[in-house]
This record gives C-alpha cells, sequence and structure tokens, in this order.
C-alpha cells in the first residue's frame, strides 16, 4: 500500500538522474550548493536548472520549443535578470493615483511603482500591472483527474497538471509552499506558452489539462489563454482553486473552462483570517457563482484537528452546501498531514473524516468522500438511488462501472457530474 | 533641513553623551534591555560632499563618516571606532537598498568608506558582503558585482535563500545566507525615503530584502511584519551599525524614485539603536513634507505602526523624548 503522503495532490519533485559533477552537486545539502552559486556565480545554477532540463527530457517534456533550453539554463532564479518572455500585460486592476489597485483577488492589493501584490507574480512597473508567471510554469506533471480531486469529472482520465509561483494566501498547512509561497524568480521554470500546453497535453493523450498545485488565480492571464486555446482544439481545462477571486474574473474564466475544484479550507472567517491569511465570504460567493453558471464543480475540506474539526462547523458547512449549492455537489473531507507551519499537530484521525461524512450524508448531501486514506470505502461513489458503488476507487486505481453519461448500471439512475 | 532643524527632531539636546551604546556582539541582549540608557542618533552633514550630481568627495565622505562613527563610540580616532564594532574574525555584510534604482538607492561611495572602515578594524575583503535582494538592482545602483575568493564580495541573493522556514512572529519565510549563516555582523545601509505602504522606507524596512516573500507582509503598512522581521534572531543579535545614506532624501512617494520629490540632504545618520534611527528618519522626512505643504506621514494614513512593536520587541528606542539626535 501506498504511504497516504503520495495521495496528496502535491507537487512533483524534479527527479533527474545524474551523473559526474552533476551527480557531484546534487549529492550536496541544499543550502550547500546555494552557497556555492552564490559565491561562484550562475556555473553552479546551471545543476538546478539541468535537473529541471533532465526531468522535463525523462518526461517526453523538452524540448517544449526552441526557446525552452534558453529559459531552463539560468537555473532556480534568473541569475538576478527576469526572463522578461514570461511577463505580460495584466488583467483586472485600476491606476489609483501613484498606486495600481488589483482587482484580481478579494484581496485588492495596493501596489506602489516598481512592488508586487501580495502573491509575488504581479508587479507594478512604470504604472503598468503586470504579471510575471506568463508561460512560465514551474511544475508540469501528468496526474490522474483524482489525484485534483475531482471525482465526477470523467474518472480515470490524466489530467495534463501545471502550475506557476506565487498564492494569493498563505495557508500554513499548505502541502507546495516550496512553489506557492516563492516569487517566480525563486524557483525553477519552464518556458511554456499556452500553445505548448495544450501541444503537450495532447501528445500525451490527457483529457484535460490542470491548474493546480500552486493557486491559478494568481496566473489567470496565462491560466485563461491555455483554456481558450485548450478548447479550441478539444481539450478540457480544469481549475483547481481556493476560490479566493473577484466576480468578475471568474465569470470570464467560467465561459471557458470545464471543471473547478474549490478548496473550502474551514467554515469560520476566524480560520480563514489566523490559518490562511484569507476571507471566507468571498469564497463563499464564487461557489454560488459557479452554481450559477454551470461549470461542474467539486469542494474539498482539509479537516485539520483542533482547528477546524468541530462538528457544528461541519454541520454548519453541510446545510449551507446543500441550501445554497444543492445535495449533488461532491464534497471530499480530505485527511491532513503535518506541513509547513503546521508540523506540530497529528495527521487527522479516520474516525473524525468518517464523521463528517455521515454527517453530510445525514444532512442530505449525497456525495461525500474521505479523502487522503487510500483504500477507504468512502472514496468510492455511491449511487444515492439503489446504493450501488458506481465508481470504484482504491487510491488513484479507479474503475468506472457507470453507462455511458453517467448513468447507475443497477438501477439507471443519472450520476451528477461529467462523463463519457 | 539644516543643524537646527536636525536638533529639532531630539527633545532631550542636553542629555549627557556619556550611555552611548556600541554594537552588541553575537548573543548580546537587544538595545532597550537597557532602559536606563537614551538613545544616539549621529547625523555628519556636509554640503560640499557633494561635487556635481551624483558626485561625492571620498575624502569628506571618509571624514562624515569617521567624525560620526567615532561620535557613536565614543572613540578618539577612527580605528578605535571601527575596532569598537567590529573584530578582524568578523564576517560582515552590509545590506544595502537599491530598489529604486540611480539616485534613490546606497551609494557606493558610501559602501567604500564603510569598506575602508571595515579594513582599519582589521576585516579581511573576503569576509565582507555587499549584498542586496538582486544582482540588476544592484548594478542598477552602480555596484560592480563581485564574487571572487579574495576580494570584498557584492552578490545579489537572486533567490538562493534557505530551503527551511524560519519563524519570528508573524512572520515565516526563507532567509537569505548572508543572515542565517554567513555573517556574524551587519551593516545596515539604508536610504531615507517616504514609502506608500510602510510609511516609511529607512532602516528597519531594509531587511524585507533579507526574506524570500517580502510581498506577503505589505498589508496593515507592514505592521507587525517590519518589526518580526528585525526580531529574527539572525539579525537582531548580529545588528552591530546603521549607516544611512541620506546623500539624497525623498519625502513622498516611495518606494520608487520620484525627483520632484527627492531632496539634496548632503548626510548620514549613524546609529546602533535601528529603531531610534528611523524615528530620527521620519522626523527629517516629516519636516520636509511639512515644508511641501503635506500631511506628515502619520497623518497621511500610514503610520509605521511597526516602529512601536519593536520598540515592544526591545528593537530599540521609539520615544523620540529618548533619543539624542546630534550633530557632528
Amino acid at each position: 500500500m501506498n504511504k497516504s503522503h503520495d495521495f496528496i495532490d502535491r507537487a512533483p519533485a524534479p527527479a533527474a538522474k545524474a551523473s559526474g559533477w552533476l551527480a557531484k552537486w546534487n549529492a550536496l545539502p541544499v543550502e550547500r550548493r546555494r552557497f556555492l552559486a552564490q559565491v561562484l556565480g550562475g556555473a553552479c545554477a546551471l545543476g538546478g536548472a539541468a535537473a529541471l532540463g533532465g526531468w522535463a527530457l525523462k518526461r517526453g517534456l523538452a524540448p517544449l520549443s526552441t526557446a525552452t533550453t534558453a529559459a531552463a539554463a539560468p537555473g532556480p532564479a534568473d541569475s538576478g535578470k527576469y526572463d522578461e518572455r514570461c511577463v505580460a500585460d495584466a488583467r483586472y486592476w485600476q491606476a489609483e493615483g501613484e498606486i495600481i489597485r488589483c482587482k484580481l483577488c478579494p484581496r485588492e492589493c495596493t501596489v506602489p511603482r516598481d512592488e508586487r501584490g501580495y502573491c509575488g507574480a504581479r508587479e507594478n512597473r512604470g504604472g503598468q500591472y503586470k504579471t510575471l508567471v506568463y508561460s512560465r510554469p514551474c511544475t508540469l506533471a501528468i496526474d490522474p483527474i483524482e489525484k485534483k480531486p475531482l471525482f465526477h469529472f470523467h474518472p480515470a482520465s490524466q489530467a495534463f497538471s501545471l502550475a506557476t509561483a506565487g498564492c494569493n494566501v498563505e495557508c500554513k498547512f499548505c502541502q507546495n509552499w516550496q512553489t506557492s509561497q516563492m516569487r517566480p524568480e525563486q524557483i525553477e521554470y519552464i518556458y511554456a506558452t499556452p500553445q505548448d500546453i495544450v501541444r503537450l497535453a495532447k501528445e500525451k493523450g490527457c483529457a484535460s489539462i490542470a491548474y493546480t498545485y500552486t493557486e491559478p488565480v494568481i496566473f489567470f492571464e496565462y491560466a485563461f489563454d491555455t483554456t481558450v486555446e485548450a478548447r479550441k482544439q478539444g481539450v478540457d481545462a480544469v481549475m483547481i482553486s481556493n476560490g479566493y477571486i473577484q466576480k468578475e474574473p471568474m465569470t470570464e474564466m467560467c465561459k471557458h473552462i470545464s471543471a473547478v475544484k474549490i478548496d473550502l479550507k474551514a467554515f469560520t472567517e476566524q480560520f480563514y483570517k489566523d490559518v490562511c491569511h484569507g476571507e471566507l465570504k468571498p469564497v463563499l460567493a464564487t461557489l454560488e457563482l459557479l452554481k450559477a453558471s454551470g461549470v461542474w464543480f467539486e469542494i474539498v475540506v482539509l479537516i485539520i484537528p483542533t482547528l477546524n474539526d468541530g462538528e457544528a462547523e461541519c454541520r454548519d458547512m453541510c446545510r449551507w452546501v446543500k441550501a445554497t449549492l444543492g445535495p449533488d455537489v461532491p464534497i471530499h473531507f480530505t485527511r491532513f498531514h503535518p506541513l509547513y507551519k503546521l508540523e506540530n499537530l497529528p495527521m487527522t484521525p479516520v474516525e473524525t473524516l468518517e464523521r463528517n461524512y455521515n454527517m453530510a450524508k445525514a444532512e442530505g448531501l449525497r456525495f461525500p468522500y474521505v479523502g487522503n486514506v487510500p483504500g477507504h470505502k468512502g472514496e468510492s461513489t455511491y449511487c444515492p438511488s439503489c446504493g450501488k458503488p458506481v465508481i470504484e476507487r482504491y487510491g488513484y486505481v479507479t474503475r468506472s462501472n457507470l453507462k455511458p453519461g453517467g448513468a447507475c448500471p443497477n438501477c439507471d439512475a443519472k450520476i451528477p457530474g461529467v462523463f463519457a | 533641513m539644516d543643524r537646527r532643524d536636525f536638533l529639532r527632531t531630539a527633545a532631550g539636546l542636553s542629555a549627557a553623551m556619556a550611555a552611548v551604546r556600541i554594537g552588541r556582539p553575537a548573543g548580546a541582549p537587544p538595545p532597550a534591555s537597557a532602559p536606563a540608557k537614551r538613545a544616539l542618533v549621529v547625523r555628519a552633514h556636509d554640503p560640499a560632499v557633494r561635487v556635481q550630481g551624483e558626485q561625492f568627495d571620498p575624502a569628506r565622505l571618509q571624514q562624515m563618516l569617521d567624525k560620526a562613527l567615532m561620535r557613536v563610540t565614543n572613540a578618539n580616532d577612527a580605528a578605535s571606532a571601527w575596532k569598537a564594532l567590529f573584530s578582524p574574525k568578523d564576517v560582515v555584510g552590509l545590506k544595502v537598498n537599491c530598489l529604486a534604482g540611480p539616485r534613490m538607492s546606497t551609494h557606493p561611495a558610501v559602501v567604500d568608506q564603510i569598506v575602508r572602515g571595515l579594513r582599519l578594524a582589521g576585516v579581511p575583503d573576503v569576509n565582507i558582503y555587499i549584498w542586496e535582494m538582486k544582482s540588476p538592482e544592484l548594478q542598477r545602483a552602480g555596484f560592480q558585482l563581485t564574487s571572487a575568493r579574495t576580494g570584498v564580495h557584492c552578490v545579489g541573493t537572486d533567490g538562493h535563500y534557505d530551503a527551511d522556514i524560519s519563524n519570528s512572529g508573524q512572520v515565516g519565510s526563507c532567509l537569505a545566507p548572508f543572515v542565517s549563516h554567513l555573517c556574524t555582523a551587519h551593516i545596515n545601509v539604508p536610504i531615507v525615503k517616504d514609502h506608500l505602504v510602510a510609511g516609511l522606507g529607512v532602516g528597519l524596512k531594509n531587511f524585507y530584502g533579507a526574506i524570500h516573500n517580502p510581498n506577503k507582509y505589505h498589508d496593515n503598512t507592514c505592521s507587525p511584519y517590519v518589526a518580526d522581521v528585525n526580531n529574527f534572531p539572525q539579525i537582531r543579535t548580529r545588528l552591530r551599525l546603521v549607516v544611512c545614506d541620506a546623500l539624497n532624501a525623498q519625502y513622498d512617494g516611495g518606494p520608487t524614485l520620484r525627483p520632484e520629490r527627492l531632496w539634496e540632504e548632503n548626510s548620514l545618520l549613524l546609529g546602533v539603536d535601528p529603531v531610534a534611527l528611523d524615528v530620527a528618519a521620519m522626523g527629517m522626512i516629516d519636516a520636509k513634507r511639512a515644508e511641501a505643504g503635506l500631511k506628515s506621514i502619520a497623518e497621511s494614513g500610514r503610520a509605521p505602526k511597526w516602529l512601536d512593536v519593536a520598540a515592544q520587541y526591545g528593537l530599540g528606542e521609539r520615544d523620540l523624548q529618548r533619543i539624542d539626535c546630534v550633530n557632528v
């Protein structure tokens, strides 16, 4: 059995088979490597780039374009000089005197010249707002769609997954903080245009492109253009998001995106403020917007011991979901593992997840799930009419028994979702 | 700003100067743990230091720096002053501020004089790191990048931060290696400028350049985050001196350069109390804002509340009544 840690939607670490000097370099402690890279200049930084390049080659992802090699060469950062190919006009902002007010997410950062927004990926350059992560993914991988998790969207299909650096919140339990909490120039990347991404997804036989691992809101322009391009070429795009986005950009995205997973971090403003540096209310507004738009969406709630695992909170959440979004929205109660700034807390007891699962059912939600517990019966989908398992899962091993179009093989009841 | 203006910012001009603090070795208690002592900020001012435009007379700069440091340390000569703060075994990091480019960045000419001073203290060149977040910012400000094995280093962090998070108050960040493990002593070499978000961009704010994620800490006028960053043990116990380059200063519109709001102050501000130095610098900025018919920083809704937090942490003196601002 796989360790349950492996079932988190964490970005894969670049892994290259190195030899010679590169192997010796990679064997050094990270800090030592960084120190040497600092003192010896750009030469050593090539090691990091080579690792990413090797990783990409291993997965058949390079060369993305003739420019890719050049982009990868500078290494973990841009050796100080930013790759201007990845700078593009940002959308959703307004000038307020000398300051730019970002209108992409509810934080509405006010950004003086030469400074960046909270996300670290958008910068005021001479009074013009720019995204710094256009065509600049720091992570590329092919994942099962169940890893996102999206359980009612083309089960057992593959998602071409990508992320850029940055995030518009800072969750103390972030499992991808090494990318989400970094500025773009601080981590490795590959230059890949929206066209490159769609081409690669098709070449790899992926049914969808997933914006995931970090927060797609902050690379909105890149994700949006990729989504439009993907739809033109018959590839779906899905967004794995915290939902902390303003109405206007989300409405635009909903016109093109195929599915969305929202991380509902908790159901109290206090949790959002203290643990995520965010707000609950705008996330609920995004969920309502999704409901109104008709885009397929699912909800994930990471249950963290002592912080958001109360019964009353779970009940309130379930009631709100049923009343506002309806009983058919899948809600995944997933297991927390100690990470980042919450290493002091234990893993979530399975019993707590099961309690929430049962509570959701009792409140009338028809598709609750238990997540990050491979082999648990709560991973599978059951027909709400006859109770038979219609999609069986064990970790990422998925067997769909659904009839074409998503009907139960036993009673022909229609299972909500997007099914071939 | 003339001599009288600067003196006016001090509340207790007649106070005895005997209680001057000098740099603390690593592990020593922070400044405010000795509440009986008054803080000192020394201003060395010389209009003739500016030869033309952004060209400065090295001899006069040297004189300004040495005189101010002698006042800070109560030493009788320059070498003794530098030796009072630094030893040949120290690895000294000079955190400059180059975000805004030419004219509103730390001047290389000032840093040259600090390096000269460190040599007087016997610090080997190879033990001196001039650093900033990004190499291009250093270059744009006129610094020449160097990473030779035998000379002074001048380098940008350029993304090479610690792999792990360090925590201080509400700040959790990967630290620049100069702060986390390379340097045994820091000299903060900031500039004087108004900051549209933080209120003030002088010494304490300059150490935002030591963390990988400063963008996360700009709400609530950067409070308490600026104080939290400076309260990292790797900073608070190793900060020996602040040499604030006030050759130019900007009273509004920072952190970026606004030439029409810049004035040629032709001064250096020195102190070992980073909070007191920021308070004194804010007084200078507010005085200039008043001249220009602008509201003070606080009245503009940008009061740097983090100064109060920094004082609570024991990082230095916030109360202007307890800061001696002295001209030399």
